[in-house]
């Protein structure tokens, strides 16, 4: 099948004057649109983007859009600063946060160790205030000092035999008489009875103002000789005259007994030093072990002096910073000192604080990272934004050019519409008249050369029109409504009637839908096609025209077939061209733009035309349009 | 006693001008043929002036107007005469060889008649002067003013 001329009805109009009372009024609002149709003549470029959203989308962008691009391009100080304000104040906040915990955490390190030391501290006072009670209450018994005060030591103290089983914490009890010399002792220890201990801190002690008194740690005399410390009370007569003295010896382990209850914490300890700064209760020391001088501690030192408090001191040991809490047991010039090293005390802390430091680590990381992330989004975005705009102003460019060419081929068609028929017609026109005048004179190759003549000038004047009207397809606007395929083709098939001239044709046309497109296109389209179907049937003594559509998800295709003489189907890719016909013009008549404007007009639409067919066979015509048709 | 009626034909070319006299005189209907070259005379006769200053009064019954004349071309004419209270009952009728749409409109914005595209076959521009003929000069009842000569 090949290529052929619709009789388009516009063309009609050349034989017959056109009454003003008919205005072709599509025409009217066709001619009066803008040129730029030319820019968007085939399907896909009408969605190209417009300029305008570009425009819209900068005006509203967001400050820090402006913000970086104030000064064009950002440049990585920008970029810094901008990183730098955006994770300062996450820092700034995890920085703060950061030392209130450390303090906080140090705070508690350290008044715990001081509630230890206090607890220390009044738990030694509380069992001296114990051990002076007992000796007081001792000394005070009337029997007994009767007995001291009548010289009968041996009677006095057999009184005192049940003390040491009575309180398992005191070791030994003995009796002295006012000058220091050891009268009688319970359990009674060989070589020291009738010796005299004036020289002993708990007589000097005593003897200061005759008051209850706790002595220094001592290594005792009597065998086995350990360590001890005295509680020391005066014995008055009734008359209140010093008669003797009351020693309650205690052996310093029992004290280690008594702070071993304290917690002191991993790597800590706690010790006692009386009040000449000798240690008294030291848990890495032996208790019966040489006496050690720990004046020279500093915490020693001050807490002697009566000084509270804790702090942080290098040890004089291990040459390292440890915690030290010292408080001196009121009353008794005693001192409890406790210290843990610092790496210890502050383990828990430590430990705290580095998961600290490592979650807001990761936090300002992090925040630094999605910064980071946004301006490079917002960056890229820009870019791809002016990458656009780029675009856009080349496009825009192109277009000014499109349209000056479109100017340009307008005045070239009106020229060829106008100036070229002119000839035309007068060659015509004079072929006629000429015939007319001397047709009679003429024999008869001098006539077929007048009509050959005439039928060419006729046939170039055909040729003009349709390639006009091929132009015109490609830059009129289109008047996109819903476009009714059934009335369309009862339109056509009207039409074409005459065309038919009487033929019996066996028409089959299916349910169609209603498409969106331009009316006035489409049925040109359409009248190509169905001409065509009538056109390439008129050889075959029985005609049959089967039109069809297939409405699918995104498109519809409609189809016309027909029973004609077909064509061979690898000329298939010709058909659709301007001026390509597969058909001599003795066999069928024609220019060869009629399928090159159903061709343009179902492009403009944004679908596609095919067609399918054998030599003999009939042939099959197709297109496409985009969209879901609607049921007519 | 027959009415004939004036005919203004403006045409720049003298071939379209034998084909429309020829195409006329096939007719046969009495009617004295006013060709001008331009629309410059066309408006000169219209209006009575320069080389027409002389011319009896009276309208024609149809001016018959090419697009494209040198000087004054014929939408301009148009404009001139639809603008005048005088000239502004005078039929007129387009005659070009212009298809152009803008040219179209143009012309019936202007307040033309009719629009007429020639037709290239000789024989069809025959069958449209005479249905011109028949409608402008013998049906259509001209307004008052129309130079009604009698032969």
């Amino acid at each position: 099948m090949g290529v052929g001329r619709c009789p388009d009805p516009c063309r009609r109009r050349d034989a017959r004057i056109l009454n003003p009372l008919l205005p072709r009024l599509d025409s009217v609002q066709d001619s009066g649109r803008p040129l730029r149709a030319v820019t968007r003549s085939t399907g896909d470029a009408r969605h190209a983007m417009d300029p305008r959203d570009d425009r819209t989308s900068i005006g509203t962008r967001s400050w820090l859009v402006r913000l970086l691009f104030w000064s064009g391009k950002p440049t990585r100080p920008v970029v810094l600063a901008i990183l730098l304000a955006t994770v300062s104040p996450i820092a700034l906040m995890a920085t703060m946060s950061y030392w209130k915990t450390h303090r906080d955490l140090t705070d508690l390190v350290l008044s715990r160790r001081q509630a230890l030391v206090y607890l220390a501290a009044s738990t030694l006072k509380a069992d001296f205030d114990r051990l002076k009670d007992i000796a007081i209450s001792l000394a005070t018994r009337v029997r007994f000092r009767q007995l001291i005060g009548e010289g009968r030591w041996d009677e006095a103290v057999q009184i005192l035999e049940a003390v040491p089983k009575d309180f398992p914490f005191i070791d030994r009890v003995f009796l002295a008489d006012p000058s220091g010399t050891l009268m009688a002792d319970s359990p009674a220890l060989p070589l020291v009875r009738g010796r005299n201990f004036s020289h002993r801190d708990w007589y000097q002690g005593v003897l200061r103002s005759w008051e209850p008194y706790v002595s220094e740690v001592y290594r005792r005399a009597a065998e086995p000789r350990i360590n001890v410390f005295a509680v020391a009370v005066p014995i008055r007569s009734e008359d209140s005259r010093v008669v003797g003295i009351l020693v309650l010896q205690i052996r310093v382990s029992v004290l280690l007994a008594w702070t071993r209850d304290v917690d002191t914490g991993p790597g800590g300890l706690l010790y006692l030093v009386d009040r000449k700064g000798h240690l008294a209760v030291h848990p890495r020391h032996d208790p019966d072990g040489e006496i050690l001088d720990y004046s020279g501690v500093e915490a020693v030192r001050k807490a002697l002096r009566g000084v509270r408090r804790i702090e942080i001191l290098r040890s004089q040991e291990d040459a390292q910073e440890h915690v030290y809490s010292y408080q001196p047991v009121p009353g008794y010039g005693w001192a409890v000192i406790s210290a843990q090293p610092a790496e210890t005390a502050f383990a828990t802390r430590a430990k705290t604080l580095r998961n600290m430091l490592f979650a807001y680590g990761l936090l300002v990381l992090f925040s630094a990272l999605l910064a980071y992330a946004i301006l490079r989004a917002l960056i890229e975005k820009q870019h791809a934004e002016d990458h656009i705009r780029r675009l856009n102003e080349e496009l825009d460019g192109r277009a000014a050019e499109l349209d000056a060419a479109n100017r340009e081929l307008e005045a070239f068609s009106y020229s060829v519409s106008h100036d070229l028929r002119a000839p035309l017609r007068y060659i015509s026109g004079f072929t006629d008249l000429l015939e007319r005048h001397a047709s009679s004179t003429l024999d008869e190759k001098g006539r077929r050369y007048l009509t050959t003549i005439s039928r060419s000038a006729k046939q170039m004047g055909t040729l003009i029109d349709d390639l006009l009207e091929f132009s015109r397809m490609g830059r009129v606007d289109m008047q996109e409504t819903s476009v009714s395929l059934s009335h369309l083709i009862e339109e056509v098939r009207a039409e074409l009637a005459e065309e038919a001239g009487g033929r019996h044709i066996e028409w089959k046309i299916g349910p169609l839908p209603a498409v969106r497109g331009d009316r006035a296109m489409l049925r040109l389209a359409l009248c190509n096609l169905i001409s065509n179907a009538l056109k390439y049937t008129r050889p075959k003594s029985k005609t049959r025209i089967e039109i069809g559509a297939d409405t699918r998800d995104s498109e519809v295709v409609v189809f016309v077939r027909d029973n004609g003489v077909g064509f061979e189907s690898e000329y298939a890719h010709k058909l659709f061209g301007v001026f390509q016909r597969l058909h001599r013009a003795e066999e069928f008549e024609g220019t060869g733009v009629g399928l090159a404007n159903v061709r343009r007009i179902i492009c403009r639409h944004g679908g596609e035309t095919w067609a399918e067919s054998e030599p003999g066979q009939g042939a099959t015509f197709y297109f496409s349009l985009p969209g879901r048709g609607d049921v007519a | 006693m027959k009415a004939v009626n004036l005919i203004l034909l403006a045409e720049d070319n003298p071939n379209d001008v034998e084909l429309t006299l020829e195409a006329l005189a096939e007719y046969r209907v009495a009617n004295e043929v006013v060709v001008v070259r331009d629309g410059a005379e066309a408006l000169d006769f219209l209006l009575r002036r320069g080389s027409f200053s002389r011319r009896p009064e009276g309208n024609p019954a149809v001016v018959l107007l090419d697009l494209k004349m040198p000087k004054v071309d014929g939408t301009e004419v148009l404009r001139v005469m639809k603008e005048d209270p005088r000239l502004r009952g005078i039929p007129v009728v387009m005659l070009t060889s212009s298809r152009e749409e803008g040219d179209l409109v143009r012309s019936y914005q202007l307040g033309v008649n009719a629009y007429v595209v020639k037709p290239v076959a000789f024989n069809e521009f025959v069958q449209a002067i005479k249905a011109l003929g028949l409608f402008w000069l013998v049906i259509n009842e001209p307004p008052p003013g129309t130079t009604r000569m009698t032969a």
